[in-house]
């Protein structure tokens, strides 16, 4: 199986039953490029709780929050190193686990498993812990009203590109140390990396022009440290030691990706909602109080990324031969449809209990998640605040995208 | 096993017995103790597991390592017998042991 080829499998794989085959195509699936999360519900109600797809290579879909959840906490069994391969552009399965180092860099921490990977996410914690992000509100809400300024008069914007875009990647890169002014060719490359319809070479030369642009941010902070996340990751101690230079790219394609492609299609989905929903738009307005609780509700309804995970030795998962080698990928915005742990899962309701999955669970549940939380909840205070009403424009429906990411292209309002 | 007893930040009491070998924390959410949230499930990583050792244990462990202690400086509510309960393995030794809860695992 090369998971990450996009190609479709002549042959399904002999230990998989024909009864646990469904053809998604996590990249292409009309359905899903239609309405992505729409399609989501669909799986939960068409699909095998855990199907296998020939299309993209090959692969196991799970969809069901408890064995999500089983599998994210069993990382011996279901191991993200394979991540290192695939962020080197070597595609091969066969080849994986020898080339490594291959093209320089291993995604830090998340191609790694503990124990391992609690030493090398160690130095993430503090930085974005949510004690320590609190001081960026005034600033988060400083950057949230320049943008709002800009499109309030028009009565119309494309809010993707005009808000949900400048607002997170400016704030992320400033904290991170990327430089701001590079925004729009970062962004494309944030896209390209993440987009499972590239062919491998693409991949690899989107690859290795992220990384030379990092490798420049970091050689400047080691002459100089600044005040953001390159320069104390320089200064981290993983077990006793600082991070080499290939470490230290590894942390910066990881921050980039993450940083560059989550919270902007969060907020975009998010709004997309509200433009829907004129009576949850006055309910939040009249009472700003809701909004954290709301803005949980919407992560839940809108999740953004799955994460795959590579099965380390034949294991029986809620009732499914996996074979070593096989690739699984964990459909965390599917999860948040799943009856079991959200009754009535098409519906916006708030206050409900059990934890949504778009942060994902275990070892690797997002560690920029107060960031993402905090951006949001400051943007909807002024957001709700400031714009009347506001809905889709009919005439340009909103357009999106699948791969890794479940993403939106543009999202036009008018108020 | 070793009893251990859990007690929320309202004095309610949870009586439980873990089993040697796993952690605090999981003998909590085995028994659906309400209060541990254990958001990555037992690697050092989120501190929402954080709970107070009572002072007559805190000896009888072993004194927390650097991931241990970058995360509890994460957490909310610190005081400076706070412990991350995956952290802490169960053993016969630690048969009474006592962990009370945070009032909340975050900032609330």
């Amino acid at each position: 199986m090369s998971a990450f080829s996009g190609q479709k499998l002549d042959k399904i794989p002999a230990h998989v039953p024909p009864e646990l085959v469904y053809e998604y195509d996590n990249a292409r699936d009309p359905r899903m490029l239609e309405d992505p999360h729409a399609r989501m519900r669909s799986l939960i109600l068409e699909a095998p709780p855990i199907f296998f797809s020939p299309f993209n290579g090959g692969m196991w879909f799970v969809t069901r929050k408890k064995a999500i959840v089983d599998i994210t906490m069993n990382p011996e069994v279901y191991s993200n190193g394979f991540l290192a391969a695939a962020a080197s552009g070597e595609h091969k399965e066969g080849h994986a686990g020898g080339h490594k180092e291959q093209q320089g860099f291993v995604m830090l921490p998340i191609a790694t498993d503990p124990p391992q990977h609690t030493a090398y996410r160690a130095p993430l914690n503090q930085p974005l812990a949510a004690k320590t992000l609190a001081g960026l509100e005034t600033a988060i809400r400083d950057m949230a009203n320049e943008l709002i300024d800009k499109v309030l008069a028009a009565g119309r914007c494309d809010f993707f590109s005009e808000v949900a875009e400048p607002l997170p990647v400016t704030l992320f890169m400033k904290l991170a140390g990327m430089p701001t002014d590079r925004l729009a060719e970062f962004r494309d490359l944030a896209t390209q990396a993440t987009s499972a319809t590239v062919d491998a070479a693409t991949r690899e030369m989107t690859f290795k022009r992220i990384a030379g642009i990092l490798a420049e941010v970091i050689k400047a902070r080691q002459e100089k440290r600044e005040d953001d996340l390159i320069s104390k990751l320089l200064d981290a101690n993983i077990q006793g030691r600082n991070p080499t230079f290939q470490e230290m790219l590894g942390y910066s394609i990881t921050l980039f990706l993450g940083g560059l492609e989550t919270v902007v299609n969060a907020l975009s989905f998010g709004v997309r909602h509200l433009a829907r929903e004129q009576e949850l738009q006055a309910k939040l307005r009249a009472e700003p109080g809701l909004i954290p609780g709301a803005i949980e509700e919407l992560l839940r309804l809108y999740g953004i990324a799955s994460t795959p995970r590579r099965v380390m030795r034949d294991e029986v998962c809620h009732g499914v031969q996996f074979k070593q080698g096989d690739m699984v990928l964990l459909l965390l915005p599917a999860a948040n449809y799943d009856d079991t742990a959200f009754p009535n899962p098409e519906q916006f309701i708030l206050g409900r209990k059990d934890p949504h999955q778009t942060f994902n669970t275990g070892p690797h549940r997002c560690v920029g998640l107060n960031l993402a939380r905090l951006e949001m909840k400051v943007f909807y205070e002024e957001w709700l605040k400031r714009v009347p009403p506001f809905r889709l424009d009919p005439q340009a429906p909103p357009k999106f995208m699948g791969g890794f990411n479940l993403a939106i292209t543009s999202l036009p309002l008018i108020w | 096993m070793a009893k251990i007893t859990f007690i929320e930040a309202d004095g309610k009491e949870h009586q439980v017995e873990a089993q040697e070998g796993q952690s605090v924390m999981q003998a909590a959410m085995d028994n659906l103790v309400p209060g541990i949230v254990a958001e990555c499930g037992g690697f050092a990583s989120c501190a929402t597991c954080h709970g107070y050792v009572d002072e007559a244990w805190t000896t009888k462990l072993p004194a927390p390592d650097a991931a241990e202690e970058g995360m509890i400086s994460c957490a909310y509510h610190v005081q400076p017998n706070s412990r991350l309960t995956c952290q802490l393995k169960v053993t016969p030794a630690l048969d009474g042991l006592v962990v009370r809860l945070p009032v909340s695992q975050t900032s609330e």
